[in-house]
């Protein structure tokens, strides 16, 4: 039977490399076993070389991972600190890659770091998935299992999802884009040990255990609906026959200008036939009255609905994302590890550390309490949704870029 | 970390947290947030007038007043503006601030 072990190992110290090396030698000390790939996320707090430096030293293995807006630890929130998350075992195979000019090619970048990461395992041709049998009939579980790490302030994140698509077809992926402690000044990718600020970075792993990643955000939508009447790609410029913005401030006065408002009033776009996706709104233009939402076209007679980002809404969302990741997984009863990817955006709807801290109690809660739980706060997610959640078609719409959501990847210890 | 090349006083980094939350809350909130904190007085567009006590209590006051009305990312944001314009070696900051520097 193939096995899986895993290490968590976390720090605070304010010295980059003294605080890698910590972290790092944690994760090993806590993994029993020997090392085959490392997660590292650490604050931008830190001088980034310095800190890989630190894990590099005490670890012999690749490291991927990125810089973050937050950290998350043993199923808990931090800031300025580094998380280590290693995994040993015969249950994986890592293989690696990563690809420069994010910002100017992000398409060539996802799809060059993903194709390299797999011929990092140096196999040829590689199942992304398998069919196992249960109980008397057939379902799929991952047998690659893709983690992407992007720049979170540069580029396009839905075209390097589409390069990753466009090398690995419908492989699962997971992952997050770089953070920098709410700067949004520059994000580091870490790339086989190395702190980069322009690459896409991308861990292939072939498995032979289950594994299952869920998404949601759990936002619900508000009475308040528009349509689009005059678009162009993503900026829009009428809603309801007026200007966008004039059509906002009938609703909401004033305030819609508001980086706060923005935040915790994000749009609806499309659904999955069980949750709505969320655009967030930038660059509001008052000459105009048009802003821009998200990075998809926007289409005329498309709907777009104010969400709810009531405490409530962002904690039911944790609970869909974790069951949806578990039932992907098989209904696991043996976790090995559990990665999250949590939005920083949430940060405005869960107050503080004590209601943050909810979020990833309930992660715990399903998971078991001695389950390595590891992970960052991101300016976006990345998780390929499962099409066995609903039976609604538009589940099938592959949708791999997500916004103020929670992505969990829960990898067992069971057998495909 | 840049900074400035003299240590701010209290007025200029009190300033630039309430013009930091005049972009997040918008004017309004942001300077009736600022006006309610005791010590602390400010014009109609949100510039600093006067300090009357202890310039340090203030802006944790300030910070304080942010928190509430829009949770502890506000000191998190803060924090983010000020690393830019003083050394935290240097400066006495309110523990709201501080655990975020």
């Amino acid at each position: 039977m193939s096995e899986i072990l895993a290490g968590v190992g976390h720090a605070t110290d304010d010295d980059s490399t003294a605080a890698g090396r910590r972290a790092a030698r944690a994760a090993r000390d806590d993994l029993g076993g020997e090392e085959r790939i490392a997660y590292a996320f650490g604050s931008s707090e830190y001088d980034q070389a310095a800190l890989l430096g630190g894990i590099e030293a005490q670890l012999d293995c690749p490291v991927v991972g990125c810089s973050t807006a937050g950290e998350i630890a043993h199923a808990q929130s931090h800031t300025e600190s580094v998380v280590v998350l290693a995994l040993a075992g015969d249950g994986i195979r890592p293989g690696v890659g990563s690809a420069p000019e994010f910002a100017e090619f992000s398409r060539k970048a996802g799809m060059e770091a993903a194709s390299a990461a797999v011929d990092d395992l140096d196999d040829g041709p590689v199942p992304t998935s398998v069919s196992a049998s249960e109980s008397g009939r057939r379902r799929w579980y991952p047998k690659l299992l893709v983690n992407a790490f992007g720049p979170g302030l540069t580029g396009s994140k839905e075209w390097a999802l589409i390069g990753v698509q466009d090398a690995l077809g419908w492989a699962h992926v997971s992952g997050g884009f770089a953070g920098d402690d709410w700067k949004l000044d520059s994000t580091w990718v870490y790339r086989d040990g190395e702190p980069v600020e322009d690459s896409m970075a991308v861990a292939a792993m072939d498995v032979d255990v289950k594994t299952g990643v869920g998404v949601a955000n759990g936002l619900r939508e508000t009475e308040h609906t528009f349509t689009v009447t005059s678009a162009e790609d993503n900026r829009l410029y009428e809603l309801d026959d007026k200007p966008a913005l004039e059509a906002y401030r009938d609703c909401y006065g004033d305030r819609v200008t508001q980086e706060h408002f923005l935040m915790t009033h994000p749009l609806g776009t499309d659904d999955d036939g069980e949750e709505t996706h969320i655009a967030i709104m930038t660059d509001v233009d008052e000459e105009t009255g048009s802003m821009i939402v998200g990075e998809k076209p926007l289409e005329e007679g498309q709907e777009l609905t104010v969400m709810d980002t009531s405490a409530d809404a962002v904690l039911d969302g944790v609970e869909t994302a974790v069951d949806r990741a578990l039932m992907a997984a098989g209904g696991p009863e043996d976790i090995a590890a559990v990665l999250v990817f949590d939005c920083n955006c949430r940060w405005y709807h869960l107050s503080n550390e004590e209601t943050r801290n909810a979020e990833l109690d309930i992660v715990r809660e399903r998971v078991g309490p001695d389950v390595p739980v590891a992970g960052f706060y991101s300016y976006g997610e990345i998780a390929t949704p499962n099409p066995l959640w609903n039976d609604d078609p538009r589940s099938l719409m592959r949708q791999d870029v997500h916004h103020q959501s929670i992505a969990i990847e829960v990898i067992t210890n069971e057998s495909l | 970390m840049s900074m400035t090349d003299e240590t701010p006083g209290y007025t200029a980094l009190i300033q630039a947290a309430i013009d930091r939350e005049k972009d997040i809350l918008g004017p309004d909130d942001a300077i009736e947030c600022a006006d309610s904190v005791d010590g602390l007085v400010v014009d109609g567009d949100g510039t600093v007038v006067d300090i009357e006590r202890d310039g340090r209590a203030v802006l944790g006051d300030l910070v304080g007043a942010y928190v509430a009305t829009a949770g502890d990312v506000a000191a998190f944001l803060i924090a983010r503006r000020l690393e830019n314009m003083c050394d935290r070696e240097e400066v006495d900051l309110p523990e709201n601030l501080a655990k975020h520097m």
